[in-house]
């Protein structure tokens, strides 16, 4: 099976320990079944024998390792689909598509960055859930695309980091607990790693789903 | 535009042979109706209505320059006919 995996170590432990760290994966992704607990033998050297474990990935978290992913073909199918996209927008405009940590980034180029931006960042949004729900239909091209044109996302985020950081500052002030909207996780992530660095402020998330939140409290 | 549609949708489906789009030309507005297999309609709506949803943002994107609004509706091939 192609999600299911074996290891082996010394103890139980480092067998699993070893097997995350090959698929790149968390525990809570993995089931683990024990195929042999092992023996340490005598003074761990005579008669050991190896921890047996085998470690399942749970549906739908494959991660980067997903050894159906061919890259060259989704940069091509990428290239392909989404020049014709763009270029339907605006007959002018580029793109650069490239693989990053996570999979692949295009990055846009256009006169008119505004078109592909929308009202609040919407065409850019839908543009991104087509191309993601296109290639991942393939699972030779099953990757996460990320779109941006001329850094408004990374702009973005900054805008949304330097808020945090005002309203962190007037928690400290006023020892009263405040909570941001709603985010998707990456963006909390980010937040959550500006902000713990500053004295006397934590931060928590809060909420479930599309409504889950940072709350920036006083420690 | 009514290529850029039937490109997009033709992609996410599981039938893309069936995939058809007209385009009814108004004075500001266009409408383009997609046809496709009824097995692949809700592929094309998506969950919510999250990939209809899109596939119109992206159109009138696509249609600002041109200085029209397009309308992106889903027609089954029954109610072609009845038409």
């Amino acid at each position: 099976m192609r999600n299911k995996k074996e290891f082996k170590g010394k103890t139980v432990e480092s067998a699993i320990k070893k097997g995350l760290k090959k698929l790149d994966l968390n525990k809570d992704e993995v089931n683990v079944e024990i195929l042999d607990e092992g023996k340490a033998g005598l003074f761990g050297l005579m008669g050991a024998e190896p921890a047996k474990i085998q470690l399942e990935v749970k549906g739908g978290s494959r991660k980067k390792t997903d050894p159906d992913i061919d890259w060259k073909y989704s940069l091509s199918r990428a290239e392909e689909f989404f020049g014709l996209l763009i270029k339907s927008i605006d007959k002018e405009a580029a793109s650069k598509i490239e693989k990053n940590e996570s999979g692949i980034s295009v990055d846009i180029k256009s006169g008119d960055s505004s078109l592909f931006i929308g009202k609040e960042g919407d065409t850019l949004k839908a543009l991104e859930y087509i191309f993601n729900l296109i290639m991942k239909r393939d699972p030779r091209s099953r990757v996460n695309v990320e779109l941006d044109i001329e850094g408004y996302k990374k702009r973005k985020v900054k805008d949304i980091i330097r808020q945090a950081k005002t309203i962190a500052q007037k928690v400290k002030k006023s020892g009263k607990s405040e909570e941001l909207s709603p985010m998707k996780a990456s963006k909390r992530k980010k937040i959550h790693k500006a902000i713990t660095g500053i004295d006397g402020i934590d931060t928590v998330s809060v909420g479930e789903g599309s409504s889950r939140r940072v709350k920036i409290t006083k420690t | 535009m009514k290529d850029l549609v039937i490109e997009i949708v033709k992609n996410l489906v599981d039938n893309p042979d069936e995939v058809k789009a007209q385009a009814v030309e108004g004075e500001q507005t266009t409408v383009i109706e997609i046809e496709a297999n009824p097995a692949d309609i809700g592929k094309i709506i998506g969950k919510r209505g999250r990939t209809i949803k899109s596939i119109r943002t992206i159109v009138n994107a696509a249609a600002v320059r041109q200085g029209k609004r397009i309308t992106v509706d889903i027609v089954e091939p029954e109610d072609r006919e009845e038409a």
